[in-house]
C-alpha cells in the first residue's frame, strides 16, 4: 500500500491525461514490488525528478499539490461478512443469535475483511447459509411471530397472504423495493409446503429460507444502467445509499428512518443527509466502527493473543490487556460518537483509565470532569504533565509493538508508519548482512541498532523508521515509564532526513499531529472501509484533499464523515470493464 | 534397486533444464503401470505444511541413499526411517523469488507451482496438485478433497500479496481454492456431512427435507440467473461463484444416503477446539479418519501456528523464525520445528499402527508429503535449498527408506509430476515441472 501510495502521489503531479497516469502506475507498482530499502530512493530518476523528495522522505513536511482525477470507480457487489451477516440478522429480525459464528473466516482485503474484490464464496460456506436460514427460520417461530402479519382466510388467500408476509420481509432483507415478479415467486411457497403435506406456516418458514438465501440477500447488489460500460457513470439510488450508509456506520442493513427517506426520495438532501449521519453516530450500533472498523485498522485483536515475557512482565495479565482495550476503543469512540478532532488520535493530551491503569502507568487517576468514581470505572484523565500524548502512547499499542522480553524500536517505528502514516517500509532485502556491530563493540542498544542503520541499503528505511521507535523508548514493552535501558539512560531524541528534530513521545505527536500524513492516512483507511475496496494510486489526490479539508482542531469526525459521503467516491459509480 | 531405466542422478543433473519429452516415460515407477488404486486398496495423498519455513542445514540427511540417517533436528522420525523418503535440494525460486510477499507466496505456490500474481484483490494461482489428483480419483469417494486450513489469528496477507494466498494450499481453479475447513468441527462436517443424516429420521422425514433444500436452492439459481442479466463483469464473476457453490451444496444434498443406509465407518464424535495445539491434533485424527474409511484420497493441510508457550517459547513463531534478530531465537526455533515434526510423526505412527486388507499398513498405502516453502530466515526468507519429507510407499510404488540429494536444485513440481504419475495422470507436464524426480 505504502508503494501505491507514493506513487500515487507522484502520478497526480504528473499533468497528464487519466490513461497514461494509470498505466504508468500500474508499471511503478510492479516495479515496485521488486524494490528494496534502497528502492526507496532508487526512483529518484531524472524523469520524475521532481516528486523524488517524496520517495526519500515518507515524513514530507507539507502536503502534495495535485489534481483530482474524476473518477469515483466502482465497487464490486459485496458479500455480507460475518459481522455484516450476524448485524443484519439481529437487526431483520430482532432475535438475538449470531449464525454467521460458524462460518469460516472471511479473507481481509490490506486492511479490512469487508473488501468486496476479495470475499468469495465457495460450496462449503453456502452450505452453511442453508444450515443457517433453517436456525434463523427456527428462531424466527420460537414465539409468536410478529411478522405473521396475516393468517389465510374466507377473504384472503394463503397465496395472498403469504405474499404480504414475505414481501414485507423481503423488502427490508433486499434493501429495496421488491418487483411484482419477485413477489410471485415468493408465494409459490404455498404450493411447495402443500404438495408436501404442510400447512401455511411452513410455507412462510420455507419463504424465510429462501429470502436468506437469495443473492439479494446475501449480497449488497447495485443497479447500472450500463453495467459494462466504465466510461457511464452513475448517481446510486437512494435505496443503496441508505445501505451503504448504515453498513459503513453500523455495519448492518438500514433502519426503519433510513428506509423511510429512501422511499421518499430524500436521503440525498444535504441538511437531511448530515442529520443521518450525525444520528447514526451516535446510535449504539455504531460502535461497530471501533469494534471492526477501528480494530482492524490498529490491529488490536493482537492484543489478546501478545506474549509478554512473564518472567520480566509479570504486570501483563488478561485482565490489563483487557483494560488496555477498553482505554484504546474508549478514546476512538470519544472521537467518532463526540466533538473532538480525529488528530486527537495522534495528540490527545487526555486518556481513558480506571485506577488499575492509572497505577500500571504510573499517573493519577484524577476525572477531568471532577466527579467521582469507583477503582474499576474508566474515567476521562488529564496528560498535560506526563509524556503521553495519543493512541500510540497507550499500553495496548505499545504492547503488540514490542518482543516479548524487549520494545522494539523497530516494529514500533514500522508500526507507525505502516498505520499512521499509510508508508510501511518495505522487507528487508535477503541479500544483505546485518551489519551487526563487531565482536567487542561497546555502546548502548541504540548505538548498537545505530550500527546496522548506517549500512547505505538500509539507512533510506532505518533514517525515518528508526527515530520514530526510538521517540518512544522510555515507554516499555507493556507501556510503563522508564528513563534507563540497561544501565543506560534512554536517549529519545531523533532527526528525519531533512534535518527536522524531536524528543520523545510528544516529539512524536506534534511531527504527526503538524504533518499531512496521518490526516491523509486515516482518511485512506476509512474510505477503503467505507467503500469496501482498496483504493487505487490516482485516487490519493482526492483523499488527501477531503482529509486536509475536513481534519482539523475545529472539525469532528462527524465533518469528515458527511465529507466522505458526500463526496463522488461513495455516491457514484462506473459501468465495469475499464481499469 | 537394480534399475536398467534412465538413472536417477543422470535425470536430477539436468535441473533446471527442459527434459525432452520421450525420456519421461522412462523416468515413471519400475512398476509396468502407475496405479492409484493396487488391488483394491486405494492410494491416499496428503500434503501437510508448516508455516514461517524449516531450518535448512539442520534438515540434511546423514549420508545419501538407503543409509542415510536423520539429522538431530528430526530424530522424532526415527522409527520411521524406512518408511520415510527424504528429497533435499529441492526449489521454488523461480516462482517464488526472494522478493516482498514470500510469507503468502510461500503457501499460495506450494501445491500450485504457479507464480502468484501479486495483488489484493486479483487473487491468480494455479490449480495445485492435490486437486489434480482429486480429477483422477474423487469420483470414487464421497468427499472430493479436503483443504484444512488454519485458525484466524488476524492474519494479513504481505506486501502487496493478499491474505488470500496464505490461507489455502489447494487450489481448485487458478483463482478459487478448493473448498476449505478452518476448524476440526468443519471437518468434521465436510466428511460427514454435518450429521445431515439423523439416525432416528424416517425416510420419508428425510426425503422431505432434501426436497425442501431442493426447492430453497431452485429459488436461488432462478434469482442468480434473473441478477446475471443486468450486472457488469466483475459482478457476474461473483454471482457465478455463487451458482458454482450452489450446485456443490445440491450433489453434496444428493449425495448423502436416506437414512436406510448402515453406517459404513466410525465417525467418532463431531469435536472442537480453539486451542492452537489441540486443534493440529484434531485435524491429523480426521486425517486418519477420513483416509482409514476411505471418504476421500487426498487431503491438504496448512498446518496453524500459534501460542508455542507449552514448549517454553513465549515469543512469536514468525519472529524467531528471523534468528539472526537475537542469539536466543535460533534454538526456539527449532523447539517449534521439532514440534512439527513431532505431529508428522503422530500422523505416520497412527496410520502405521492400521493394518488394510492386502496386510500392509494405511501408511504403507499412501503418500504423505511434509515440509515448508520456505528457510527459515537470517533476516529474511529464501525459497531454495529446501528439503521435503514424503512418507509412505504407494502400495509399493515408491522405494521409501532412501534420502535424495541432487547436486543441482529440483523444482517442487517435479516431485508432484512423480506423485501425479503414481496416480495415473497422463500428462506431460504440471506448474512449472521441467522433470520427473525418480521415487520408484
Amino acid at each position: 500500500m505504502n508503494a501505491y501510495y507514493q506513487y500515487g502521489v507522484i502520478l497526480s503531479n504528473i499533468k497528464n491525461n487519466f490513461y497514461l497516469s494509470i498505466l504508468l502506475g500500474f508499471i511503478l507498482a510492479n516495479a515496485f514490488l521488486f524494490q528494496n530499502c534502497a528502492g526507496y530512493k532508487s526512483f529518484d530518476s531524472k524523469t520524475l525528478s521532481t516528486s523524488a523528495s517524496s520517495i526519500n522522505n515518507p515524513f514530507e513536511a507539507t502536503p502534495i499539490a495535485c489534481k483530482i482525477v474524476d473518477d469515483p470507480m466502482r465497487v464490486t457487489v459485496r458479500r455480507l461478512n460475518k459481522n455484516e451477516y450476524n448485524n443484519t440478522i439481529r437487526d431483520l429480525f430482532g432475535i438475538a443469535i449470531r449464525p454467521a459464528d460458524t462460518f469460516g473466516i472471511d479473507p481481509s482485503g490490506l486492511n479490512f475483511d469487508n473488501n468486496s474484490d476479495v470475499l468469495s464464496i465457495d460450496g462449503i460456506l453456502a452450505g452453511k447459509y442453508l444450515d443457517a436460514s433453517q436456525t434463523i427460520a427456527n428462531e424466527v417461530f420460537k414465539t409468536p411471530s410478529k411478522f405473521m402479519i396475516c393468517s389465510p382466510s374466507a377473504t384472503l388467500s394463503a397465496k395472498a397472504c403469504a405474499r404480504k408476509i414475505l414481501g414485507a420481509i423481503a423488502k427490508r432483507a433486499y434493501r429495496r423495493p421488491i418487483s411484482e415478479l419477485e413477489l410471485v415467486q415468493l408465494e409459490t411457497v404455498v404450493d411447495v409446503a402443500s404438495s408436501q403435506g404442510d400447512g401455511f406456516e411452513k410455507a412462510i418458514y420455507l419463504g424465510i429460507q429462501k429470502i436468506l438465501m437469495s443473492p439479494n440477500f446475501l449480497f449488497r447488489i447495485e443497479k447500472h444502467s450500463a453495467p459494462d460500460n466504465p466510461n457511464v457513470v452513475v448517481q446510486i439510488n437512494d435505496y443503496e445509499l441508505a445501505t451503504r450508509l448504515s453498513y459503513f456506520i453500523w455495519s448492518s442493513m438500514p433502519d426503519d428512518t433510513l428506509f423511510a427517506l429512501a422511499a421518499t426520495g430524500s436521503l440525498k438532501n444535504s441538511s437531511v443527509l448530515k442529520e443521518q449521519v450525525n444520528r447514526m453516530l451516535k446510535d449504539s450500533k455504531a460502535q461497530s466502527l471501533v469494534d471492526i472498523f477501528a480494530s482492524q485498522w490498529l490491529d488490536l485483536s493482537s492484543l489478546s493473543t501478545h506474549d509478554a515475557d512473564m518472567a520480566l512482565f509479570p504486570a501483563l495479565t488478561a485482565k490489563l490487556k483487557d483494560d488496555m482495550l477498553i482505554e484504546t476503543k474508549s478514546m476512538i469512540a470519544s472521537v467518532f460518537r463526540g466533538t473532538a478532532s480525529v488528530s486527537d488520535f495522534v495528540k490527545a493530551d487526555y486518556t481513558f483509565i480506571n485506577e488499575n491503569l492509572a497505577n500500571h502507568y504510573g499517573i493519577s487517576a484524577k476525572a477531568v470532569d471532577g466527579k467521582t468514581y469507583t477503582a474499576d470505572q474508566f474515567r476521562k484523565v488529564s496528560l498535560v504533565g506526563t509524556e503521553r500524548r495519543g493512541l500510540i502512547t497507550q499500553g495496548s499499542l505499545l504492547t503488540i509493538t514490542s518482543h516479548a522480553n524487549e520494545t522494539s524500536p523497530v516494529i514500533r517505528g514500522k508500526w507507525v508508519m505502516e498505520n499512521l502514516m499509510c508508508s510501511a517500509p518495505p522487507e528487508p532485502p535477503s541479500n544483505i548482512s546485518l551489519g551487526n556491530p563487531p565482536e567487542g563493540f561497546v555502546g548502548t542498544r541504540r548505538q548498537r541498532i545505530e550500527y546496522h542503520s548506517k549500512n547505505p541499503t538500509c539507512y533510506s528505511c532505518h533514517s525515518v523508521m528508526d527515530p520514530i521507535g526510538f521517540s518512544l523508548e522510555k515507554l516499555n514493552p507493556i507501556g510503563q515509564w522508564r528513563t534507563t535501558l540497561e544501565g543506560d539512560t534512554i536517549d529519545d531524541t531523533g532527526k528525519l532526513p531533512d534535518g527536522k528534530s524531536f524528543a520523545g513521545a510528544t516529539g512524536l505527536a506534534d511531527l504527526l499531529d503538524e504533518r499531512p500524513q496521518f490526516k491523509t492516512c486515516f482518511s485512506k483507511k476509512i474510505t477503503s472501509f467505507a467503500l469496501g475496496r482498496e483504493l487505487k494510486p490516482f485516487e490519493n489526490c482526492r483523499i488527501q484533499n477531503l482529509a486536509l479539508a475536513n481534519i482539523d482542531s475545529k472539525k469532528t469526525f462527524a465533518d469528515l464523515v458527511y465529507a466522505l459521503v458526500t463526496n463522488d467516491i461513495f455516491l457514484k459509480q462506473k459501468g465495469d470493464g475499464g481499469i | 534397486m537394480k534399475k536398467s531405466h534412465l538413472d536417477r542422478r543422470t535425470f536430477l543433473k539436468a535441473g533446471g533444464a527442459m527434459i525432452m519429452l520421450p525420456f519421461l516415460e522412462a523416468m515413471i515407477p519400475l512398476r509396468a503401470t502407475a496405479a492409484s488404486v493396487i488391488a483394491g486398496i486405494p492410494i491416499r495423498t496428503a500434503f501437510l505444511v508448516f508455516p514461517w519455513g524449516s531450518f535448512y542445514d539442520s534438515w540434511l540427511p546423514v549420508g545419501l541413499g538407503a543409509a542415510y540417517q536423520f539429522p538431530t533436528e528430526l530424530q522424532g522420525l526415527q522409527a520411521y526411517r524406512s518408511d520415510i523418503t527424504m528429497l533435499s535440494n529441492l526449489t521454488q525460486n523461480t516462482l517464488n523469488p526472494d522478493a516482498p510477499g514470500v510469507h503468502a507466496r510461500e503457501f499460495g505456490t506450494f501445491l500450485s507451482c504457479a507464480v502468484n500474481n501479486p495483488s489484493l484483490t486479483d487473487i491468480r494461482s494455479g490449480i495445485s496438485a492435490d486437486q489434480y489428483i482429486a480429477n483422477l480419483v474423487a469420483s470414487q469417494t464421497r468427499v472430493r478433497s479436503i483443504n484444512m486450513t488454519y485458525r484466524d489469528h488476524g492474519g494479513k496477507g504481505d506486501s502487496v500479496y493478499s491474505s488470500y494466498y496464505t490461507k489455502t494450499l489447494s487450489w481448485a481453479t487458478n483463482t478459487t481454492a478448493a473448498p476449505r475447513v478452518n476448524s476440526p468441527a468443519e471437518a468434521f462436517d465436510a466428511l460427514f456431512a454435518g450429521g445431515a443424516v439423523s439416525t432416528t429420521q424416517t425416510n420419508a422425514e428425510a426425503a422431505k427435507i432434501r426436497a425442501y433444500k431442493k426447492s430453497i436452492l431452485d429459488s436461488t439459481k432462478e434469482s442468480l440467473s434473473s441478477l446475471t442479466r443486468e450486472l457488469g463483469k466483475s459482478d457476474r464473476v461473483k454471482m457465478d461463484q455463487y451458482l458454482t457453490s450452489i450446485r456443490e451444496v445440491e450433489i453434496e444434498i444428493n449425495s448423502t444416503p436416506l437414512p436406510t443406509s448402515t453406517k459404513q465407518c466410525n465417525s467418532g464424535v463431531r469435536t472442537d477446539s480453539a486451542v492452537f495445539a489441540t486443534h493440529t491434533k484434531l485435524m491429523l485424527d480426521l486425517m486418519v479418519i477420513a483416509f482409514q474409511c476411505d471418504l476421500t484420497r487426498v487431503i491438504t493441510n496448512r498446518m496453524s501456528s500459534g501460542d508455542f508457550s507449552f514448549l517454553g517459547v513465549i515469543d512469536n513463531h514468525h519472529l524467531v523464525s528471523h534468528y539472526s534478530l537475537d542469539p536466543s531465537y535460533a534454538e526456539k526455533y527449532k523447539k517449534i520445528i521439532r514440534w512439527y515434526v513431532g505431529q508428522y510423526a503422530y500422523l505416520l505412527g497412527r496410520m502405521k499402527a492400521i493394518t488394510e486388507p492386502n496386510g500392509k499398513t494405511l501408511l504403507d498405502n499412501s503418500m504423505l508429503l511434509f515440509g515448508s516453502g520456505m528457510q527459515m530466515g537470517a533476516n529474511s526468507h529464501t525459497t531454495n535449498r529446501l528439503t521435503l519429507l514424503l512418507a509412505g510407499k504407494a502400495g509399493g510404488q515408491i522405494l521409501s527408506g532412501r534420502a535424495i540429494m541432487p547436486k543441482t536444485e529440483v523444482r517442487f513440481a517435479n516431485v508432484y509430476m512423480a506423485m501425479l504419475k503414481i496416480m495415473g495422470y497422463a500428462g506431460s507436464s504440471f506448474g512449472n515441472s521441467n522433470g520427473i524426480a525418480d521415487l520408484a
